[in-house]
């Protein structure tokens, strides 16, 4: 990241029009704020910030060390243009040891400028693109301008105006048309341990949602929304990527403190705790929120939210006030919403470390918002159906899914450009398990006419496996290597690669260790990575501490390697044991030379020499259970190192062979065949091959009496 | 003409006419088979021998289905949980409603081909059966008249097919489009979702319409022993408007017979559980006793409507003995 590609001119950059009376910070003081009171009640504000302190008091504390970015924004947004206009006040601290000559920021809704973003180039090549820029009308399209920016006076800095010199970068791709990377060289660097306040006014038109940022309607999701620090790195180089397809974010924890000027009467929720409102004049309020520790800042607003607050109790746990917004023709399913909220809460904070920020908002988005199914600090967005059977899953899945990202991104800050697989994959592995503990199995839901009518099949039942979404993985189990930075994966992959791969493998995991060990090892990682960016080797490190293994190879194969799994029974056979030739036998020297001779001889001690030959057709290699039923009920258990492409086991048993199968308990979920892990001596086939034939028989004659209600 | 007493009729004249029942389903089943026989080989190729074997028979199972769909092509796509229960009936009414009967495997495209030339040939002898009950009949003379009409039907189906082209994809699909960039903005799926049902019913409706008019057009062509296919459709159309109050309270009894019958599958049809022949083979009973019963309603549709439309004839149609045409005059000796 040290080195610029193709650095341009930001553009013409104009006066920034302030429409708001904010005035900046307080020179001086450790936090960006506001020099001018809110006028509403003090004694609310100060209730209000007395709650928070209180609040956060309680939690667990972040350490100083790791505020390093803190923003004090005011934007005001005009629904009608589709428009931010904000201003902000960034501190910054340099906790490196070497001197920063520049800013980085992001700018993602360069993302959305035009087609020509890396973005938009990126999702172009996936097989089903998500982008909603397909038909795009007039007024979708997205900007991010920065019209002033000027680093203020204050400690060894002078007052500078920047503005003529910020530059794009596209380090990842040299991309000269994308603009979602904006570099500012200082007058003078940043020393180590300095902290330098920039103060800059930009405008943002609002897209129509991608990547889960927008507007439908009077819906509006306003994420990654406004210039945003990336991250100086120990080796004095800023880790800023431009926004790509397949990837989220990456930032350092500080504070925000924002004020949202929207239409009177608007509901807002947002990252953090509401600390007043002020109502103006034109028909506009403005909301105030603040939150610590955190790495993003997110809201929503619409006039068609409902809201319902709950609190989340449970012993051993900090409680939780639950805020909901949910759309009204979801009001059947608000308890829905809080018990899978609550689930996660209780089981990630049992399993792997308290939720420390006292408050949480549930947004329940607009109907195809696009902003479903998204994490940020504090707040996340779930996402339902009008019609959505219990026990399918929805909203549940995604509901715990997203609440355990609270832990898993906005608690343990990975680098989501580089490596999504430690939150996506932890977070992926734990929502499948929080969903079995709680609800059970889920049942596969089938939508018909365009999507709109479920119908559920309670019968079939989805467990871990399913959960994890492994037929996704199926597809891609060779092709992409997880340690690749993701921002690299193709866009079509990357989600089963992230999300999946990490799943099954820590399922894996699961299964050998034991959820006791494997639950140390995340809870041990969770501990040592709050506030911080942990990177892949700090979880491996993790794994091998806690768990007393060297779980190298393993971590080589499926993270360093795209290797295969594949074990399977090639062939089984179970002969009775006919001796011929030579024998001494109730003391006599007996020739048995004919196969009537043997079985006279043996009738009373039948044996059967039961041979199963193992196959390892891929290139993964893990040790594997064996298991030999016989139709006597013995079962002979043994183990096999994997190693060599196949291995021969010659029993002799009085019985003969039942079955044959590696890996029986399906430890290794990565398997991409687990139909081979098995091998009857007497296949019994015909009975299910003939039943699920006649109801596909069933499909296809309805089919064609389909065609002919045509004739 | 009371729609009451024609749906009566009808009914008693199919249940009065069982062989075309057998006719219908067994021609079905006939041309399917083939087909479920490689459905069975692909799926016992695919799991034979191994411990699946156990869960298939039980009920489902989810992982070996991910495999196999992974490592499927052609027919075996066709395959999934969608064969389930009433899934698969809503799954091809999806189809229709759609406009996307075609987009299926070839080898099921081909049997819905040789469906489409085997109800041409089958529908004339049924027609001339259900407007001449009274006459003696015999199998050769029903496939005599089969073979009458065949082209007819064919040219007749041609006509249908652009039809039913131009509601389904011509106004279904835009519609649906015009949806989708109407409620752009819509927040509320409720609201999507009205619209969605409003503009199915209203390619229903077309769609019911049309076939409506196409079954009195081939009505026409066999009880007035018509020749040309565009005669019989406006004389279809004119038999509609003249006497659309029987015609509309014959199509709403015959529908709700319908609908009766798809709910009652619907609420009984079996799942996947079914762990013994005596289960596998009453399931499929039950599946085939839908299937039968959707014959039923056809023929019943189509025998309720002969005797509407008969009945609307300044007088019945001669009762004229259906004998075997001499050879050399015989239009359907190369059937």
């Amino acid at each position: 990241m040290k080195n610029m590609n193709n650095p341009r001119p930001a553009g013409s950059l104009g006066s920034v029009r302030v429409r708001l009376d904010w005035e900046g910070s307080r020179a001086g003081s450790s936090d960006p704020g506001f020099r001018r009171t809110v006028p509403i009640s003090r004694l609310a504000v100060w209730l209000a910030l007395a709650a928070l302190t209180l609040s956060s008091a309680q939690a667990r504390q972040a350490p100083p060390e790791t505020r390093t970015s803190s923003y004090a924004i005011q934007v005001e947004l005009l629904p009608e243009e589709r428009l931010l206009e904000g201003n902000q006040v960034v501190e910054w601290r340099n906790a490196t040891g070497k001197p920063a000559g520049e800013l980085w920021f992001h700018l993602y809704w360069n993302a959305w400028l035009n087609n020509r973003s890396t973005w938009l180039r990126e999702d172009s090549l996936r097989s089903r693109p998500r982008s909603s820029l397909r038909n795009p009308g007039p007024g979708d399209w997205s900007y991010s301008r920065v019209e002033s920016l000027k680093v203020e006076a204050g400690g060894p800095f002078q007052e500078s105006d920047r503005t003529s010199a910020m530059v794009f970068a596209s380090p990842d791709d040299g991309n000269p048309d994308d603009r979602t990377v904006l570099v500012v060289p200082l007058e003078r660097p940043v020393q180590p341990g300095e902290t330098i306040r920039v103060s800059i006014g930009w405008k943002a038109k609002i897209p129509r949602t991608f990547a889960r940022t927008g507007f439908r309607g009077n819906f509006f999701f306003i994420a990654h929304w406004f210039p945003k620090l990336g991250v100086f790195q120990a080796d004095g180089s800023w880790n800023c990527h431009q926004f790509h397809a397949a990837t989220e974010f990456f930032s350092d924890y500080g504070n925000y403190d924002v004020r949202m000027t929207v239409p009177t009467d608007w509901k807002v929720g947002a990252t953090g705790v509401e600390l007043g409102v002020t109502e103006n004049a034109g028909g506009t309020s403005t909301h105030r929120y603040r939150q610590e520790d955190v790495h993003d800042f997110v809201w929503t607003t619409s006039p068609d939210y409902r809201e319902v607050r709950r609190r989340f109790d449970h012993p051993g746990l900090d409680p939780v006030d639950i805020r909901l917004l949910y759309q009204p023709e979801h009001q059947g399913q608000v308890d829905r919403h809080f018990r899978a909220t609550e689930e996660a809460l209780k089981y990630y904070g049992l399993w792997f470390g308290e939720y420390p920020y006292g408050h949480l908002t549930v947004v329940d988005p607009a109907w195809r918002s696009g902003a479903r199914g998204m994490e940020y600090p504090t707040l996340y967005t779930c996402g339902t159906r009008y019609f959505s059977p219990f026990g399918g899953g929805a909203p549940e899945g995604v509901t715990i899914h997203e609440a355990g990202h609270q832990f898993w991104y906005a608690l343990v800050g990975n680098n989501e450009f580089e490596h999504a697989w430690l939150d996506e994959g932890i977070n992926t592995f734990a929502t499948a398990r929080v969903f079995e503990a709680a609800y059970g199995k889920r049942a596969p839901v089938y939508r018909f006419f365009r999507g709109f009518f479920p119908v559920m099949i309670p019968e079939i039942q989805a467990g871990r496996i399913q959960n994890s979404r492994r037929h996704r993985f199926l597809a891609v189990a060779r092709g992409e290597i997880q340690a690749t930075p993701t921002y690299l994966y193709h866009p079509s992959t990357a989600g089963a690669t992230s999300y999946t791969k990490t799943a099954l493998w820590l399922l894996a995991l699961e299964r050998r260790l034991g959820w006791d060990v494997l639950k140390r090892i995340l809870s041990t990682f969770f501990e040592n990575s709050l506030y911080r960016h942990p990177g892949p080797g700090d979880f491996f490190q993790v794994a091998n501490r806690v768990s007393g293994q060297d779980l190298g190879p393993f971590f080589e194969q499926v993270f360093h390697r795209d290797k295969v799994f594949d074990y399977s029974v090639e062939s089984v056979s179970s002969v009775k044991v006919e001796t011929r030739g030579y024998v001494d036998k109730d003391g006599q020297f007996l020739l048995l030379a004919e196969a009537s001779d043997a079985q006279d001889s043996e009738k009373t001690s039948a044996l059967y020499e039961t041979t199963v030959l193992l196959r390892r057709l891929g290139d993964g290699i893990l040790p594997q259970d064996v298991l030999l039923r016989f139709e006597d009920g013995e079962k002979f258990r043994t183990r096999w190192d994997g190693k060599n492409p196949w291995k021969l086991y010659r029993l002799v048993k009085p019985s003969k062979l039942d079955y044959a199968a590696v890996d029986p308990d399906l430890t290794n979920p990565l398997d991409v065949d687990f139909t081979n892990n098995s091998r009857r001596l007497e296949p019994q086939a015909n009975l299910p091959a003939t039943k699920w034939a006649l109801k596909w028989l069933i499909w296809l004659q309805d089919y064609l009496q389909t065609v002919v209600s045509l004739l | 003409m009371d729609a009451r007493t024609h749906f009566l009729a009808g009914l008693r004249l199919v249940l009065r006419t069982p062989s075309l029942l057998a006719w219908v389903y067994f021609t079905t089943l006939v041309v399917a088979f083939p087909l479920a026989l490689a459905m069975k080989h692909l799926l016992q190729g695919s799991f034979e021998g191994s411990l699946v074997e156990d869960n298939l028979r039980r009920g489902f199972d989810l992982s070996w289905y991910e495999e196999f769909a992974a490592g499927s092509s052609g027919l075996g796509k066709t395959f999934g949980p969608r064969v389930v229960g009433i899934l698969p009936v809503l799954s091809n009414l999806e189809r229709l409603l759609d406009g996307k009967l075609h987009q299926v495997d070839p080898a099921v495209a081909g049997a819905g081909i040789v469906m489409v030339l085997a109800w041409s040939l089958l529908l004339g002898g049924i027609l001339g059966r259900f407007a001449h009950e009274e006459e003696p009949h015999s199998r050769s003379g029903f496939l005599a008249r089969g073979g009458l009409f065949f082209w007819r039907f064919l040219r007749l189906s041609a006509i249908s097919g652009l039809l039913y082209w131009g509601i389904f994809r011509g106004i279904g699909q835009p519609l649906h489009g015009w949806i989708e960039t109407a409620t752009r903005d819509a927040t509320v799926e409720r609201t999507v979702i009205i619209y969605t049902v409003l503009a199915y019913a209203l390619v229903g409706l077309l769609f019911l319409a049309t076939q409506l008019v196409l079954d009195y057009a081939r009505i026409s062509l066999v009880v007035e022993e018509r020749r040309s296919v565009l005669l019989a459709l406006f004389r279809a159309m004119g038999f509609v408007k003249d006497h659309h109050r029987a015609v509309l309270g014959l199509t709403l009894l015959l529908a709700a017979a319908a609908l009766l019958w798809f709910l009652a599958y619907a609420w009984l049809a079996p799942g996947p559980n079914q762990s013994t022949w005596t289960a596998v083979l009453l399931a499929f009973s039950l599946g085939q006793a839908y299937l039968l019963g959707r014959w039923m309603l056809k023929l019943w549709f189509l025998a309720s409507q002969t005797r509407l439309f008969a009945s609307s004839l300044p007088q019945a149609p001669p009762a004229e003995e259906w004998e075997e045409p001499p050879m050399e005059n015989n239009p359907t000796a190369t059937y």
